[in-house]
């Protein structure tokens, strides 16, 4: 037995000395057992091991306690408080030993009367609660200096004493000096008060040191002085208009705090929402062509790249358990997606991508086909499936072509395009310019169509445009050499006919 | 009471607290609480007043007395004893005191008699109601000074004491005492004159208007002292006539009152309630609306045995407080304010920053405060008000706590080491007179 425990020790890695040391106590426990005092030997062998059911109590006081050093004796005795003018006298009493320790001189016993003479003397320098008489310093004021700054048609000396007074007096408690105060005939309010006494304060710190050369201290305690009045009063007008809201307020703002709350707690959740959706929508930008990706070699090579990139975003991103499917189909519609987006990246991708790839089936266009499958499947609709007329063809969009390119390509790339330059530089303007998006969104072969054909009348409407402008250039410098030379005319007149003639032609066109 | 010294339980006798922990210093000071009701006395550092004495006291004429013409009873059992001519009075009117001569002698009985103890010996603190006028405090510090001799002597405002016993320096302080239910803004433990209010809706104004209440239901208020048995009965009509006890004499109707006061006292605090809500008291309580939800009744036997259930009719009292037009005895003169009014009133006196200080920091004190669930309608007739900024109402759970609040503050202030410096002694006093309390205690 003991060796299976060992073993499982063993196993789980407890160290096989570490439970030992539990089996001693126990042994212990049993010896301790000692017969109570109050039952003979022969009467406690008879109850065995067990306890005594019935407890055995002894009737006996408690011990008395036993208390850490001697009891300090206390002594009434009395002090003067040094905060005060008088010299009144209370008493209170005072540790024995603490009065040794303070007053030094209050040890050698005798009546209480002797020693509280000596102690007296020593106790008022350290009366505890003397050093709560605090008193502000208030400015004061000079007859002088009142006379040169602080004159006030409002506020005579006499007012503005009174005022210092109660400032004195109640240690710059606004609200209780405004309700204390009453000078004959003036009616303050908390305002008047404060403005008044604030630029007493200022214009005395001014008088007494410039401004200019006042210290950091002063210069801060100088524009913390600073009282502006109007506002005060209408800070305090707005603070009571906020106490006394009706309740309609109350709850509207309620209201509008628990939504405040609602928009702030979801906000950290929006922040992880959009931040997918930008990993979603962040694809590979490619700056380079995009021939290397037109043969069905190239694009599986993308396929391979963008599975790989996608695989590393993925781990990163915290996705929601519903769109890994998606994600995984992902592999297949991405290469087309990157292809596309190479070319152009502002593109909605369900419309033009997805589409020719799922569609192909039904979508025989002389650009887009697949190589192999839709042969089989041409056969399989001559033999079984009854033929379609012409206008069902044209209904389900199917199209028949003599000899097909291998691969997987857009229908749009294989649009003939115009290769010139200036086409390719302006065309963007111009298709904007006509509402015509740059990239089809529905790039069916009729479209497709439709959309070469466009290209083609305007790079040849831009290519006579050029033209024109050419001639007109021509023109222009023939008749400033005209202006110069009379006998060049019969020249240029030539030329000017030949730019009519060219320049009627677009017209007729357009 | 966390606040007062003695209640610092927490530290072993042996032990002595850290000083400016405790803040407190004994100088073994009086602390005497004057009210219209009773007058509570008491040593300063202890959490309930050591004595409570009826203020009212009862006067035996003697014609040979040269001073008060009569033989002075002071005391709950003087007074509440049958003597032959014993008239009841009371030295207070309109909460401050009135007749110095008894107030003095109540004061000195309280101390000298119930505390047991010399008052030339120790520092005397007494509250005194914000109204109080000038006049009466210099007379008060004269009794001080000439009468008691004591050595040392101070005049606290009993709001201020009230917001200290319930450990704020700032609070609104709404006091429901006996002759007069107050309202006081106390800042950093000083009133503020501007924004007091007070009215007589209070505790006295309760036993009236249930002693009208009762008169009108047909109730005989035979007070118990002048009952020899009782028969309980509930048919007011088949009352059983009653058995009084014959002592020689016809004892004064003052103190039939006053005997009378007992038991509407007992009735008020067994049966009386505050309607919770503000404003929702059916008007005409005898035509209560169909949707009117049930009052659980409380049942009070009288005095003479009649037994009774009290509906609606036992929030009818307490109902004036608040809306004084439903006073079942009409109001004679101006209606005066109810409570809650009262409050705002006073809130709108104040400066606009303090105004939701205040209004976080109400105080509610004193006997009347005990009536079931008026601090429930105070906090409704309040938010009502003021929907917008906070109103907590800070009540003590203790009921002595509450009944002597203005006492526990004048001990917490008494004992307190930093007040030492604030007492008026009888050195400043001989210099200056007794306009020094005007100079020191404002």
């Amino acid at each position: 037995m003991s060796g299976t425990v060992t073993d499982v020790r063993d196993v789980l890695g407890i160290d096989p000395g570490a439970l030992e040391p539990r089996q001693p106590p126990l042994k212990k426990q049993r010896t301790v057992e000692k017969r109570p005092d109050g039952i003979t030997r022969e009467l406690y062998a008879l109850l065995g091991e067990n306890a005594p059911p019935v407890a055995v109590v002894e009737h006996r006081f408690k011990d008395k306690p036993k208390f850490l050093g001697s009891v300090a004796p206390w002594r009434e005795q009395t002090f003067k408080n040094p905060a005060r003018k008088d010299g009144l006298e209370l008493r209170h009493w005072v540790r024995q030993s603490s009065l040794q320790e303070g007053g030094g001189a209050g040890g050698s016993g005798g009546v209480d009367g002797e020693q509280d003479g000596e102690v007296q003397q020593a106790l008022p320098l350290d009366y505890q609660f003397a050093r709560f008489n605090i008193k502000i310093n208030v400015l004061e004021y000079s007859d002088a200096e009142y006379d040169a700054v602080l004159k006030d048609d409002d506020w005579s000396r006499q007012e503005t004493d009174y005022l210092f007074n109660l400032i004195r007096d109640y240690d710059l408690r606004w609200v209780v000096i405004a309700d204390r105060y009453e000078f004959e005939g003036k009616d303050r309010t908390m305002e008047d008060l404060k403005a008044r006494y604030y630029s007493v304060c200022r214009n005395v710190m001014e008088m007494r040191t410039p401004v200019t050369m006042m210290s950091a201290e002063e210069g801060a305690l100088y524009s913390a002085m600073h009282y502006n009045k109007e506002q005060e009063v209408e800070r305090k007008r707005i603070v009571q208009m906020q106490l006394y809201r009706t309740p309609a307020e109350v709850e509207h703002e309620q209201h509008l705090i628990a939504e405040l709350r609602r928009i702030h707690d979801s906000h950290q959740q929006l922040l992880e929402e959009r931040e997918e959706l930008f990993n979603r929508l962040d694809y590979p930008q490619s700056t380079g062509s995009i021939t290397a990706y037109q043969g069905s070699q190239g694009l599986a090579t993308l396929a391979q790249n963008i599975l790989n990139s996608d695989r590393n975003k993925k781990r990163k991103s915290i996705v929601a358990p519903s769109g890994q499917p998606a994600e995984k189909e992902e592999p297949v519609k991405a290469p087309p997606a990157a292809a596309v987006a190479a070319a152009s990246p502002a593109i909605s991708r369900q419309g033009s991508i997805a589409e020719p790839a799922r569609a192909h089936g039904h979508q025989r266009t002389e650009s887009t086909a697949s190589a192999s499958a839709p042969t089989p499947l041409k056969d399989k609709n001559k033999s079984n499936i009854k033929q379609l007329s012409k206008a069902e063809e044209t209904q389900y969009n199917l199209s028949h072509h003599e000899k097909l390119q291998p691969g997987v390509f857009f229908r749009t790339m294989k649009m003939n395009l115009p290769k010139a330059n200036s086409f390719i530089n302006k065309s963007p303007a111009i298709m904007a310019e006509l509402n015509i998006p740059q990239i089809l969104s529905m790039p069916t072969s009729k479209t497709c169509a439709k959309y070469e054909v466009l290209a083609k009348e305007i790079a040849a409407l831009m290519d006579i445009r050029k033209q024109l402008e050419k001639v007109e250039q021509e023109t222009k410098i023939f008749k400033a050499q005209e202006a110069m030379g009379a006998d060049r005319s019969k020249r240029s007149a030539s030329v000017l006919s030949d730019v009519s003639r060219s320049s009627k032609r677009p017209k007729k066109e357009k | 009471m966390a606040s007062t010294p003695q209640m610092s339980g927490v530290l072993p006798p042996t032990t002595k607290p850290a000083e400016l922990e405790y803040g407190g210093d004994e100088v073994s000071a009086l602390v005497l609480d004057p009210g219209t009701g009773t007058t509570r006395c008491g040593f300063a550092g202890e959490d309930t007043p050591k004595t409570c004495v009826p203020t009212s006291y009862g006067i035996v004429p003697d014609p040979e007395d040269q001073k008060y013409f009569g033989k002075l009873k002071i005391g709950e059992n003087p007074i509440n004893s049958v003597v032959e001519g014993m008239e009841i009075r009371n030295p207070m009117s309109d909460g401050v005191v009135e007749n110095w001569e008894v107030a003095t002698e109540i004061w000195r009985h309280c101390i000298e008699y119930r505390l047991s103890s010399r008052i030339e010996e120790h520092p005397l603190l007494v509250t005194e109601p914000i109204w109080n006028p000038l006049k009466k405090r210099e007379k008060t510090t004269e009794i001080v000074f000439e009468d008691f001799n004591a050595p040392a002597y101070f005049l606290v405002k009993s709001a201020v004491c009230e917001s200290f016993a319930n450990s704020k320096p700032s609070a609104l302080v709404v006091d429901m005492g006996h002759a007069y239910t107050s309202v006081t803004p106390v800042i950093d433990g000083i009133p503020l004159r501007k924004g007091s209010e007070r009215t007589s809706l209070a505790g006295q104004h309760l036993t009236n208007q249930l002693r009208h209440q009762f008169s009108e239901l047909g109730i005989r208020m035979a007070p118990w002292l002048t009952l020899k048995s009782k028969t309980p009965y509930t048919d007011l009509a088949a009352a059983p006539p009653l058995r009084t006890k014959d002592f020689g004499f016809q004892p004064h109707q003052s103190f039939l009152d006053l005997q009378q006061d007992r038991f509407i006292h007992e009735f008020k605090e067994c049966v009386s309630e505050t309607w919770p809500e503000a404003k929702t008291f059916p008007a005409d309580i005898n035509n209560l609306p169909d949707n009117f939800r049930g009052i659980a009744d409380k049942a009070f036997e009288f005095p003479d045995g009649y037994q009774r259930r009290f509906g609606i009719d036992r929030f009818l009292a307490p109902e004036s407080l608040f809306n004084p037009s439903v006073s079942p005895k009409a109001i004679t003169g101006d209606l005066p304010k109810g409570i809650a009014e009262m409050i705002k009133d006073s809130i709108d006196h104040l400066d606009a920053d303090i105004r939701a200080n205040m209004l976080n920091n109400i105080i509610v004190v004193g006997g009347t405060s005990l009536l079931y669930r008026i601090n429930e309608r105070l906090n409704h007739e309040l938010m009502t008000m003021f929907p917008g900024p906070r109103v907590k109402i800070h009540s003590p759970g203790q009921i002595p706590e509450r009944k002597y609040s203005a006492w526990l503050g004048g001990s917490i202030l008494a004992s307190c080491g930093a007040f030492h410096q604030l007492w008026i002694s009888k050195q400043e006093y001989d210099e200056v007179g007794a306009n020094i309390i005007e100079r020191r205690a404002k």
